[in-house]
């Protein structure tokens, strides 16, 4: 082996680490060169020099003053160590969805979500499904025994057939109920047939209305403290239907006084008032029924009296030469 | 010839259960695994800064970093090797910074070589030695330091690692992203540049 070669190799030799072989061949080399033994001496030489250099340690104070860095640095070593980057989708989420920092979880804002669409359902679609039965009231019940009374034969008829006579009664017109009761049954067949155009009145509560009669709306003020349901019918023609009034919020005074003067309009155009219905829950309902020719005509003299809730009625669709309407009166937020 | 140290733990408790503590809330486990380590590191780091402070600086950031990626270790290599990989990475760059280099180049400007307690800075200026009898054992050490400093900082590298602190071929390869047999011709050539410089001390 060459010099050049074991000194080279002296470096691996003197930290013990050359295979069987190379090693022999290095140590046999040594015995006949001194150059090269001269070179593992200096090398020894050196690595005592070096190996007796003092082992330099941490000032007393390394792990305090690192443990201050670290406080310092305020580190979250829980969430550093696999070098996630920083959520800043999650940042900006929180920033656009959630300025105050209400942490709210999606699934709960689901549930209100659905909660307040059920709310929405049961207070405002509710009630005009409701508006289409009639509430039964003591006073019905009381005008119900008067029937049995007048004549048997008509207590076979339907309790909403009844609730019409009783509320004509109430109101006061003078038509024999035996005749209105027989009336209703065939307009209830008739009036099923074709959908009534909804009006919707608003009532304010300030709302200056013309007197109509005001003994009129005093007994209907007296008949509304206690009163779930009472009902006005006008049993004119075979076309009346029926009447509610659900006003709880609204000025009672100025919503009857106005059913009132809807009901006139509905007549000077030819019309029938199919029926008046109220409460003291909402709202007014008035269903009627005028000639095709004079519903534009009587939208005016609404418009006149109140104010539609918008969109205002525009659009006439019905079957044969009469319209039904149901004109509903709400009180104005 | 070099005593191998032992790498499987530090002076105060395996480093695998330490580090498994660790990972498992005890943040007290990190000072006990820190002290096992802590004055190699810290001799690594003024070995291959020739400076107290500045070794102390970057001991202290190696322990940071540590610190901060420990619960993400895996044990795929032993902690030894990861540590002291930190340890010399985080030198290296110090010494690549400008902030380093803006101070040293301050230093040498000053005063002459100075020799305080645990701080040997400054260069050998003439590599024609004094006779070694007349030099005290710091002033030895310190020309060591120096020759050591004057080093290209690969060689620097690998003589610190295995001359000074006692590392395995096979720990160095893994410290420095090396193949053995690099690790093996690098030894040999830092070694004769060092030896070259100190010749009139050996």
């Amino acid at each position: 082996m060459e010099c050049i070669k074991v000194k080279e190799l002296l470096s691996e030799y003197i930290d013990n680490v050359l295979d069987e072989q190379l090693k022999k061949s290095v140590e046999e080399h040594l015995l006949t060169c001194n150059s090269c033994a001269e070179e593992l001496a200096s090398l020894k030489t050196y690595l005592e020099k070096i190996n007796s250099l003092e082992k330099i340690e941490a000032p007393v104070n390394f792990i305090k003053s690192l443990n201050e860095k670290l406080e310092n640095e305020n580190p979250k070593p829980q969430e550093q160590p696999n070098f996630e980057p920083k959520p800043e989708f999650k940042d900006t989420k929180q920033k656009v969805f959630m300025p105050f920092k209400i942490k709210l979880s999606f699934k709960f804002a689901g549930a209100l979500a659905m909660l307040l669409l059920v709310v929405y359902i049961v207070k405002v679609i509710q009630p005009s499904e409701e508006m289409t039965t009639v509430i039964p009231s003591s006073q019905e019940k009381i005008v119900t025994e008067k029937l049995m009374d007048k004549e048997a034969k008509q207590l076979a008829l339907e309790k909403r057939e009844e609730d019409l006579s009783s509320s004509e009664i109430i109101k006061g017109n003078q038509v024999p109920l035996s005749l209105a009761m027989e009336k209703e049954k065939t307009i209830s067949s008739t009036v099923s047939a074709a959908k009534p155009i909804e009006l919707v009145l608003l009532i304010k509560p300030d709302m200056q209305v013309r007197a109509y009669s005001s003994v009129r709306t005093t007994n209907l003020q007296m008949k509304s403290v206690d009163l779930i349901g009472k009902d006005k019918d006008v049993l004119e023609s075979g076309k009346l239907r029926e009447a509610e009034n659900i006003g709880a919020m609204m000025d009672e005074k100025n919503s009857v006084v106005i059913s009132s003067e809807i009901e006139n309009l509905v007549r000077s155009f030819g019309g029938n008032v199919l029926s008046v219905k109220y409460s003291q829950t909402e709202t007014h309902v008035i269903s009627a029924e005028i000639p095709k020719d004079k519903y534009s005509n009587l939208l005016k003299s609404l418009n006149e009296l109140s104010q539609f809730q918008k969109p205002s009625p525009s659009v006439i669709g019905t079957e044969g030469d009469s319209l039904k309407i149901r004109v509903k009166l709400i009180p104005s937020k | 010839m070099i005593e191998e140290i032992n790498k499987q733990g530090g002076l105060f408790g395996d480093d695998e259960v330490l580090i498994k503590a660790f990972q498992s809330g005890d943040k007290k486990a990190f000072d006990r695994l820190l002290l096992g380590h802590m004055n190699r590191v810290f001799n690594l780091c003024y070995r291959f800064m020739s400076d107290y402070e500045e070794a102390n600086d970057c001991a202290q950031e190696t322990f940071i970093k540590v610190y901060r990626s420990l619960n993400g270790f895996k044990f795929q290599s032993s902690f030894s090797t990861w540590l002291y990989r930190i340890a010399v990475n985080t030198c290296k760059n110090r010494l690549k910074s400008a902030e380093y280099r803006n101070r040293m180049q301050t230093f040498k400007i000053g005063e002459n070589k100075e020799l305080n307690n645990n701080s040997y800075t400054g260069e050998i200026a003439d590599q024609s030695l004094s006779p070694v009898t007349l030099l005290d054992k710091k002033e030895t050490e310190a020309l060591i330091q120096s020759a050591i400093d004057s080093l290209p900082e690969e060689q620097k590298e690998i003589i610190v690692l295995r001359d000074i602190e006692g590392f395995s071929y096979e720990e160095i390869a893994d410290i420095t992203d090396n193949e053995l047999g690099t690790v093996k011709s690098k030894l040999s050539r830092a070694r004769g540049t060092l030896k070259e410089k100190l010749k009139g001390l050996i």
